[in-house]
């Protein structure tokens, strides 16, 4: 089977400027190019499509009106109150881009950026570092009393500590293999249907007939990765609302 | 603050891309070409960690400032600008209701006050005719009763005078009577004494 039918060759990044500073490899790549084109989707969606003397949205403002509110009111607001204000931009910002790189990664022939576990484990370890320094602002060493449950009774901390230590270290990684499982497993599902129809056609007789069964398998899934894009994202905005309000109530909540 | 945050895990110490230069072809018309030329995960080719990380930082970058300096302000300057509208709209409503409330009020006063009004004058208009009716009914009663005694007066009179003949005629009538029948004339004692006993009979 040629490398180009191969389910994972959709993930392989190709140099498409050649670039190199101090001796390390920073081509401009398709996984750079659809990260611009993500970030120029989304910039264009909330920028354009939104009249500044809209007081009667048009289609596309009361799509990005629906988002910004969701995202908000109903996600930032509502999970760390007055004190989400300052992290909104980010999160808003986060959101878009894994709502955008999502959507344009089920394009055929399009590039997934955030199937890469370096692209999430890196978002996912800048929300971690900003929890980290968030806390530690906030409430200086008393931060570390994130890690000891209160009401808990005393003979069992020695167990609930390291615990809760490593789940708040593991934030970061299943933060970010979340989605680029969710990405990856997507896609190459999409790959392995398309691969099945292509086979069974060439194969000819029965076969090419039922053909009809993968097709619709593969219609199916794509349904299912258009809901998967959009709740990843948003799985990911929520998550880290979660984390910041941690960070800045402890465990007040 | 993402910018940076994402920004700064990039110094991780990848090794430098060792890639021979004739593979570094700018076309994707190759399969297999590229960084993607070993087997297994592309995303676990850690050749293209440096790259990524460092153009994810620049867009996300990008977006971050496009978001928080001018998508954000925006949409949300639309959505106040709306809530704005409405709660203007609102209290314009609000305020209305409150001046044809206010303007209900005054008329329905109007209304009580002039049926009051009416009622008071017609009550008063109602007082007069009658004090008017019972005055003249009075005068109508007093000279009614002197009419009356006046009448019955008369009657008494008339009577009195017609009863004060009463004796003489039937003196006469029985005089006249005893003449003819017994063909002379009666004792007058013993008229007058007959007459007065029958009237002292009636």
């Amino acid at each position: 089977m040629a490398a180009g039918h191969s389910p994972m060759a959709q993930f392989e990044v190709h140099r498409l400027i050649p670039l190199e500073i101090g001796g390390v490899d920073i081509s401009f790549t398709n996984a750079s190019l659809w990260m611009a084109l993500a970030v120029a989707a989304g910039c264009t969606f909330l920028v354009a499509s939104v009249r500044r003397d809209g007081i009667i949205p048009g289609r596309m403002q009361s799509v990005v009106e629906l988002m910004y509110d969701f995202i908000e009111r109903q996600t930032v607001f509502n999970v760390m109150g007055e004190s989400g204000k300052k992290f909104f931009p980010f999160i808003f910002s986060l959101f878009i881009f894994i709502f955008f790189t999502n959507f344009l990664g089920l394009i055929p022939y399009s590039f997934t950026v955030t199937s890469h576990i370096i692209v999430t484990f890196a978002m996912a370890l800048s929300v971690f570092v900003l929890v980290l320094i968030v806390g530690f602002w906030t409430h200086g060493l008393h931060f570390f009393s994130l890690f000891v449950p209160s009401g808990a009774p005393l003979w069992i901390m020695p167990l609930i500590v390291p615990i809760e230590i490593i789940s708040f270290l593991s934030r970061p990684i299943s933060l970010s293999v979340r989605l680029a499982a969710n990405m990856l497993a997507g896609h190459t599902m999409l790959k392995v249907f398309a691969g099945f129809i292509v086979t069974m056609l060439g194969a000819g007789g029965v076969l090419s007939v039922l053909s009809i069964a993968p097709l619709l398998a593969g219609v199916a899934v794509t349904a299912l990765e258009v809901l998967v894009a959009a709740i990843q994202a948003w799985v990911f905005a929520l998550l880290t609302c979660i984390y910041l309000n941690e960070a800045v109530h402890l465990h007040e909540h | 603050m993402a910018g940076s945050s994402a920004g700064a895990f990039q110094v991780a110490d990848i090794p430098p891309a060792e890639q021979p230069p004739e593979e570094l072809h700018t076309g994707t018309e190759h399969a297999g070409e590229g960084h993607g030329a070993k087997p297994g995960l592309p995303q676990l080719d850690v050749t293209t960690f440096a790259g990524q990380l460092f153009w994810l930082a620049i867009s996300f970058a990008v977006l971050y400032f496009v978001i928080s300096r001018i998508a954000a302000p925006k949409i949300s300057g639309v959505i106040a600008d709306r809530a704005g509208r409405i709660k203007g709209d609102l209290d314009q409503a609000a305020l209305a209701k409150r001046n044809s409330d206010a303007a209900i009020a005054n008329y329905e006063k109007a209304l009580t006050d002039a049926r009051a009004n009416a009622l008071k004058i017609g009550d008063e208009f109602r007082k007069t005719v009658q004090a008017e009716a019972d005055a003249k009914n009075a005068t109508a009663t007093k000279q009614l009763a002197a009419d009356t005694q006046k009448a019955e007066t008369r009657i008494a009179e008339m009577r009195n005078a017609a009863m004060a003949r009463v004796g003489d005629v039937a003196r006469d009538v029985a005089a006249d009577i005893v003449a003819k029948l017994t063909g002379e004339a009666a004792n007058a004692g013993d008229l007058d004494s007959a007459v007065r006993d029958a009237l002292k009979r009636t």
